[in-house]
């Protein structure tokens, strides 16, 4: 344990200096995910600047949705989406053979080697205009619903990183069959409107099949006090279970593995 | 199958966003029906309309490839790529088909259209411009990797552009008024809102004639830039790895 989090911080620091060396792109990136920021929000006011209220949510909630849909955005490329698009390539390429080599767990280095800090003035704005919002709508959530969101909010994060790696991992047989970052956006689409929009089979394939009431919308409800712990357990079990057979079709999945190189 | 699906997603997003709002009366300026019917046929539309082979191009740019490829050949580079993208909107037009008729069927309820023989004859020139200013708009953008290696930040604006400007995130009309104005001067919505207002009869045979000039007007300036950045970037380029 305590060699994977050294690894981890290794990981981590030589990031960050190979980020540090090419400002410029840093710079421009930084700018254009403000920018994105900017458009989604813009979206949703137009939309809003016709109607009232979208199954039962007002404007200043769906907000709440986009900016945490944002927020789980960032906390995945910066801790994980970078990783998997790696380790798409990898498998394609062959080179998986290195990363199976080394004396750690192959998942471990598959799913952490890199990160993107693209998000670092990004994500303070969210948290801003989340607290802002927060206030506007006139609630006035306590210390343990926030700790309830956070938690959900993490619960999501890693649901949605399994629900990624088990994608990516189809690789093994099929070359290619994902715009992998399209596919991710379009995820992300369908969690900044409340779940409960979605009518019948779509409803099943939106929030069970793609698991994207775990992005926002839970965390979001249990912020307005409409859900409470139960939902985080719910979020928490879902999360080990999707962990222990994302595992499983790995392990499976490695036993497939024939290198494309050597 | 599953590929098809996750092409439909956006479009499902916001079919069930416009289901669930209750309001009486024009949102926007669109019936409900028309503003479902109006994704489903966006998707079907970009299918039809998106000619970019921007990274294509970038690509061959920054690996070098570009002299080997184009420059030795006695064909214009335009045409060329131009033509490397037929063969793939035969088949994407096809999907494009498939997936809409899809949407069409499951939501027959909930849609509205009406076509007729004059509105098909006015999409034809629409449509045609909206790809050729989408081709060349692409390629330009594509050229300026022969300066810049960052052309990602550049195109990321034009995909900002067209959402809004150009109404595939949302239909133009809802828009400040102010803003429309500028809106109809610029490309963006001739690239992909036009045949769309057609369509939904938002505009009458005048506003119809004006667009098409002013589209026109527009091809020919990027045709012209595309032209001039060309021949700069001949100048400014070096083969990378030969």
């Amino acid at each position: 344990m305590k060699r994977y989090l050294r690894l981890y911080f290794i990981f981590f620091r030589n990031c960050l200096i190979r980020e540090m060396e090419f400002r410029f792109n840093f710079l421009i990136w930084t700018i254009m995910d403000i920018i994105y920021l900017a458009t989604v929000l813009l979206g949703t006011y137009l939309i809003f600047g016709h109607i009232q209220e979208i199954g039962g949510w007002s404007k200043n909630e769906v907000l709440l949705l986009v900016l945490t849909t944002s927020l789980i955005f960032d906390l995945l490329w910066t801790f994980f989406m970078v990783n998997l698009m790696f380790f798409s390539d990898l498998v394609r390429e062959g080179n998986l053979d290195f990363a199976l080599l080394k004396p750690v767990n192959p998942r471990f280095i598959v799913s952490t080697r890199y990160f993107e800090f693209d998000h670092y003035v990004r994500m303070p704005i969210i948290f801003y205009l989340i607290f802002k919002l927060v206030g506007e709508i006139g609630i006035s959530p306590s210390l343990l619903s926030w700790l309830l969101y956070s938690i959900s909010l993490l619960f999501g994060l890693l649901i949605v990183y399994c629900f990624f790696f088990m994608i990516t991992t189809t690789n093994f047989w099929f070359i290619k069959i994902f715009n992998f970052s399209n596919l991710f956006d379009d995820v992300l689409d369908v969690a900044r409107f409340p779940s409960s929009i979605y009518k019948n089979k779509l409803k099943y394939f939106f929030l069970y099949f793609i698991p994207s009431a775990f992005i926002a919308y839970f965390p979001v409800e249990i912020l307005l006090g409409r859900r409470s712990w139960e939902t985080v357990v719910f979020s928490g079990l879902v999360m080990f279970f999707l962990f222990i057979v994302s595992q499983k079709f790995w392990r499976f999945a490695l036993k497939h593995y024939q290198s494309a190189s050597s | 199958m599953i590929w098809l699906f996750a092409n439909m997603i956006s479009a499902l997003v916001m079919i069930s966003v416009w289901s669930a709002v209750n309001n009486p009366g024009l949102i926007g300026g669109y019936q409900k029906s028309e503003l479902i019917t109006y994704y489903i046929l966006s998707l079907f539309l970009s299918w039809i309309v998106l000619w970019f082979p921007f990274n294509k191009i970038t690509h061959e740019i920054q690996e070098g490839q570009i002299g080997l490829k184009i420059m030795v050949k006695p064909i214009s580079f335009y045409v060329l790529y131009f033509f490397q993208e037929i063969g793939w909107h035969v088949i994407s037009s096809l999907v494009g088909l498939v997936t809409s008729l899809f949407l069409f069927i499951s939501f027959k309820d909930q849609i509205y259209l009406s076509l007729t023989f004059f509105k098909i004859f006015l999409l034809l020139p629409a449509t045609t411009m909206a790809i050729l200013l989408t081709y060349t708009m692409s390629v330009n953008m594509a050229l300026l990797a022969f300066w810049f290696t960052q052309v990602g930040a550049i195109e990321s604006f034009f995909w900002v552009g067209r959402s809004f400007l150009g109404g595939t995130a949302i239909p133009i009309s809802f828009l400040p008024d102010w803003i429309t104005n500028v809106v109809i001067l610029l490309p963006f919505r001739y690239m992909f809102s036009f045949p769309l207002e057609i369509v939904f009869g938002k505009v009458n045979f005048q506003q119809i004639v004006i667009g098409l000039v002013i589209s026109v007007i527009w091809y020919v300036i990027l045709y012209l830039l595309y032209r001039w950045l060309w021949k700069k970037g001949c100048q400014a380029y070096s083969s990378y790895g030969h």
